[in-house]
């Protein structure tokens, strides 16, 4: 499948006025693509553990139950954590969304292919291993209900995004973790 | 190993001691050594128990929780150390804290020579990971050593704490045809 969405319209379609979220980045792209949205003190934009995220953010959805936690990662980081999708299946957070822009390619390391595009269903994963709800969107049709899946959806979901390949301008994040948590903990607690 | 029906006199209180820690979510990749343990916190309403597929995940779930104000402890045996190797650099370069539970294999007792070579790499991974280390020898300081490490990582700002239980407290496990 040719993939067509632009993951810059996706991810400010998904996070728009949406300031009572607490939002993970998968390293790379992920986390300038939230980072374009606004660098927020309830982002926390991942510079490194890749394979962590959707765990991370399943730690933090545990944590603060009455929040919603969005993931927002890569088919290759996803990919590489993959086994998380059985955990957070089995975990139930009902707060809890991932999304995955899966691009089909390792976008920091050269546009190496990765294995979604051939055969790898992320989305049907997340199905396979209990997920409430789970979706592969490719139009941009789809937008307002993956949307609202992403946002209000009953947890875990996951939603996978087919998003071309090309190479937005990087928006970066503080890379200074401390400062990262501090202020997260710091916005979490004054709310 | 430990048997199914008698519970290791550390058990209990090191269940109290990570309560009294104000660890509420705990990440499991089971162990022999850890079946009490774990059958005792499963049930009680003050944690959530994640079994993990896979011990990084643990790592990972410890942080999130932090982030979300809350402690968090991961249990594992000594061969999932490596596994987590990577995941570690989350702890030490975001300066979050986490207690580490791990029962080791590959010591004095083992029957299986594939546990040794993680076993015997298992400190010095948590140690080169920036993981402060504690080994205990003895049934008697488990449960210490766990309100220590809860408050050096909790409330002294220290890093992470592993607390390695060696396997002369949890027991060697036996294979049909070794001698006991």
């Amino acid at each position: 499948m040719m993939p067509q969405l632009n993951r810059r319209d996706v991810v400010g379609h998904l996070l728009a006025d949406g300031g009572d979220l607490l939002v993970v980045g998968g390293l790379g792209a992920p986390s300038w693509d939230i980072t374009s949205v606004g660098d927020r003190d309830l982002n926390f934009p991942l510079w490194g553990a890749m394979g962590g995220a959707a765990m991370l953010g399943l730690g933090l959805a545990l944590a603060q139950p009455d929040r919603r936690v969005v993931v927002v990662t890569g088919d290759g980081e996803a990919l590489m954590g993959l086994t998380a999708l059985s955990t957070i299946g089995s975990a139930g957070a009902t707060n809890l969304a991932l999304v995955v822009l899966d691009n089909e390619h390792y976008g920091e390391t050269g546009m190496q292919t990765t294995n979604t595009a051939s055969g790898t269903d992320i989305a049907a994963v997340a199905t396979a291993c209990g997920f409430t709800d789970s979706a592969l969107v490719t139009e941009a049709a789809d937008l307002a209900w993956a949307t609202d899946m992403v946002r209000t959806g009953r947890g875990p979901v996951c939603a996978v995004f087919k998003v071309s390949a090309d190479v937005p301008p990087q928006v970066v994040p503080p890379r200074d973790g401390p400062h990262l948590v501090e202020r997260f903990r710091s916005a979490l607690a004054g709310d | 190993m430990e048997d199914q029906d008698n519970e290791p006199s550390w058990v209990a209180p090191t269940h109290a001691a990570l309560v009294d820690g104000g660890v509420t979510i705990v990440g499991v990749v089971p162990d022999g050594g850890l079946q009490h343990l774990i059958r005792r916190l499963e049930p009680d309403s003050h944690f959530t128990v994640v079994r993990l597929t896979t011990e990084e995940e643990g790592v990972a779930l410890a942080a999130g929780a932090w982030l979300g104000g809350k402690r968090a402890a991961v249990l594992m045996q000594s061969s999932g150390v490596g596994n987590c190797t990577n995941m570690l650099s989350l702890l030490k370069t975001c300066e979050i804290p986490a207690v580490l539970l791990i029962t080791m294999r590959g010591q004095a007792g083992e029957s299986n020579p594939w546990q040794t070579p993680m076993s015997e790499a298992t400190g010095p991974t948590l140690k080169l990971m920036g993981v402060n280390v504690t080994s205990i020898g003895s049934p008697d300081d488990v449960a210490g050593a766990v309100s220590q490490g809860c408050a050096r990582a909790f409330e002294r700002g220290e890093p992470a704490q592993a607390i390695l239980i060696e396997q002369q407290v949890v027991g060697v496990k036996l294979f049909v045809g070794d001698a006991k």
